[in-house]
């Protein structure tokens, strides 16, 4: 096959097997730093980051090293006792995407009964629309991503019953395309990032059968460039983080087997950086959190020894959504 | 660094925003540390600000404002604004600053011109920054829609019409004025930044308050031919061929309901098969003339998709009253579609006969006809 025109190349001279304890290290130390810029300039998504640390920290089996209490008081912290929403961190102001990322820390870390939920569910009733949409916060804008966080944070609260389901799958289902993917809101382009949400809610709601996997499975794998990485859309270069969104929408829809499983783990592999620990977007950049958290995420979906077995809808370790009796729909091929 | 001296920067910047109107761009210029001249740099219309003084102005203005959220005190707006001006030239992601503005806009302690400028500016150094077209959309819908008598009659162009009590016609006209400046600020932003999802989107909305508001014949048929010549430049960018197809349906579903006709969108076409077939050979001249672009397959499958459903579709198979007629015509449709079919075929082994990527995307055009079209 002809060399891909928009693609990177992977080396002998990248890693090729999981650093797991550089990369608990990397996270551990990350959390704890405070002063410099970096962590100012990084606090208005404080709340995220420490989910995506918390979730790839318990894959490497080493929560225990976690300062639990810290975790939960700052979380407490962050809940909006008007609203009942959450913030990314202490003096911003509450959204959805902050909300998800703290019920999602409070399961792991079985903390839920330290913050009031009914001031969750009250926050997320609140933003539902008239059309089954859902808005991120008092400001309004809409967006796909706000409509799984909404599910999401019910489901695992196990309170679906509070808002209009009906609506809330009837308007995700008006923002699908020819193609079978799904964009932030009705016409807007598909976009790998909101096909994950769109599908976790339909999985999440049981209404995936409303998917034709076939046609969505076949535009998610081809989102798979030669050198094994992933795209989020057509002719963008690949990134470690869509190896979590394209990956578990396929596994929600029973198509994971449709890539190629052993250039896609060798592509995460290259993205670590064997010195300070942490993956990166793409082999050779600077680590983060984020593409951190989303290549173990990755590799657990492929099943890496070593690595604790993650749910696809919840990106949370399934073990956790065990212990709480939740269960989310695949579809069936 | 001294409070005073972030306070002096601050003022400084301010000054200058606030001063030229016909300032476009702002970006942090690299400086190597502290020198004895004030950091904020105008020339020409730009504003410059030297790195060295970034991470303590931010830093200051930042805790600044979550203080003063804290405490809930009246502060001085001026500076509250300030702060939040700044740190938003920096780091535009921050929603909360946004949110500070967007309750002194509602309190009206903020004008929509000045935010206007602002956002502008941030899309010069971050044309790809969400948050940015959220604030202008924002505006839009609660600050200039809300407020439309009464800017209708203040500071704008269109006076004119308002003195002859046509209030109407002058919120139209001020609306329209507004959403073609919308326009422009997509196609810059879309220029500045490859596959710039935010922008594209942003353009998606823009072409629906046109449809809801002010009517949707006119812009249709100037974004039909913008879209067209950016395409035939763009050939690798996936958004801006979807923004074309978003506009082809809703042309289409304006046909179908007779609001229009096709000829009076795109003059050189009689029919809504005939429209696909035109955006078919559009765009399979790009793909024999830029090779390797999956984009253009990507969109091809949109309109074939499409071509076949109306090719199918019961209203045209069976709307003719007698048997003979039908046949006939589902014939007369068939063999519209086995035409098209036969030119699949074709571009396909021409993809095939070449040596680079342009045959895997061949070869997957063949997969995908296969799978989703059946043949």
């Amino acid at each position: 096959m002809a060399s891909h025109p928009k693609d990177v190349v992977i080396t002998d001279e990248h890693p090729k097997t999981l650093l797991l304890q550089k990369h608990a290290d990397y996270i551990i130390g990350y959390s704890k730093k405070e002063e410099d810029y970096e962590f100012t300039m990084t606090e208005h998504f404080r709340m995220s980051g420490m989910y995506w640390g918390i979730t790839a920290v318990d894959l490497l089996s080493q929560l225990d090293r976690m300062d639990r209490s810290a975790i939960i008081e700052f979380v407490r912290q962050c809940q909006d006792k008007t609203s009942g929403g959450f913030s990314p961190s202490l003096g911003h102001d509450a959204h959805l995407l902050y909300t998800l990322s703290a019920v999602q820390i409070l399961v792991i870390m079985d903390g839920m009964d330290e913050v009031d939920t009914e001031g969750i569910i009250r926050f997320i009733v609140g933003l539902q629309n008239e059309d089954g949409s859902f808005s991120g916060d008092q400001w309004g804008e809409v967006d796909t991503r706000f409509s799984f966080c909404a599910v999401a944070c019910l489901s695992l609260l196990k309170r679906l019953d509070a808002i209009d389901i009906d609506k809330a799958v009837e308007f995700v289902m008006k923002c699908q395309n020819v193609d079978g993917g799904f964009g932030t809101r009705p016409g807007s382009e598909s976009h790998a990032g909101q096909i994950y949400c769109c599908v976790g809610l339909l999985s999440v709601t049981g209404q995936l059968h409303r998917v034709n996997g076939d046609l969505l499975g076949w535009w998610l794998c081809e989102r798979q460039l030669p050198s094994g990485g992933l795209n989020g859309r057509p002719e963008k270069l690949p990134d470690v983080c869509y190896s979590w969104w394209v990956l578990a929408s396929l596994k929600m829809l029973d198509r994971l087997h449709w890539i190629n499983a052993n250039k896609m783990r060798l592509f995460i592999m290259a993205t670590q950086d064997p010195e300070t620990g942490g993956f990166t977007d793409r082999p050779g950049d600077m680590v983060d959190l984020y593409h951190t958290h989303f290549g173990l995420a990755g590799l657990s979906l492929l099943g890496e020894p070593g690595l604790k077995q993650i749910n696809p809808v919840f990106c949370m370790p399934q073990y956790v959504i065990d212990r709480i009796s939740v269960s989310v729909q695949i579809l069936a091929t | 660094m001294e409070e005073a001296t972030c306070e002096r920067i601050m003022k400084k910047l301010d000054m200058v925003i606030s001063q030229d109107s016909l300032l476009d761009e702002f970006d942090i210029v690299f400086s190597p540390g502290e020198v004895n001249r004030s950091p904020v740099i105008h020339v020409e219309h730009k504003l410059g600000l030297e790195s060295w003084c970034v991470k303590h102005v931010y830093a200051y203005a930042y805790s600044k404002i979550l203080e003063a959220k804290h405490s809930k005190r009246q502060e001085d707006v001026a500076l509250f604004l300030r702060w939040t001006q700044f740190c938003l030239l920096i780091a535009p992601e921050v929603a909360t600053f946004w949110n500070v503005r967007k309750m002194f806009l509602r309190q009206g302690h903020l004008g929509v011109d000045a935010d206007l400028h602002l956002t502008k500016l941030i899309l010069s150094r971050k044309p790809k920054c969400m948050q940015v077209f959220q604030h202008r959309k924002w505006m839009f819908s609660n600050i200039l829609m809300k407020d439309l008598p009464r800017q209708a009659n203040g500071t704008h162009d269109f006076n004119e019409d308002n003195r002859n009590g046509n209030v109407d016609l002058g919120n139209s006209v001020y609306v329209k004025q507004f959403l073609f400046s919308e326009l422009n600020i997509c196609a810059w932003t879309a220029d500045k930044h490859q596959n710039n999802y935010h922008s594209w989107n942003h353009r998606l909305w823009v072409l629906q308050q046109f449809g809801s508001l002010v009517g949707f014949a006119d812009v249709c048929r100037s974004e039909y031919e913008t879209s067209h010549s950016w395409i035939s430049i763009h050939v690798s960018e996936h958004s801006g061929l979807h923004y074309l197809q978003y506009l082809l349906d809703s042309i289409v579903s304006f046909v179908t309901e007779a609001k229009v006709e096709i000829m009076e969108i795109v003059p050189c076409v009689d029919s809504l098969e005939r429209l696909y077939e035109k955006e078919l050979e559009f765009n399979r001249d790009l793909i024999e003339e830029y090779r390797d672009h999956e984009a253009l397959f990507c969109h091809r499958r949109f309109l074939l998709t499409r071509l076949r459903d109306l090719c199918s579709s019961p209203q045209r198979t069976c709307s003719p009253p007698s048997p003979a007629m039908k046949r006939s015509c589902v014939e007369t449709v068939n063999s519209a579609w086995s035409a098209v079919l036969l030119g699949e075929r074709d571009l396909i082994n021409r993809c095939l006969q070449t040596s680079s990527y342009q045959k895997t995307l061949g070869e997957k055009h063949a997969q995908w006809l296969n799978n989703v079209v059946g043949i």
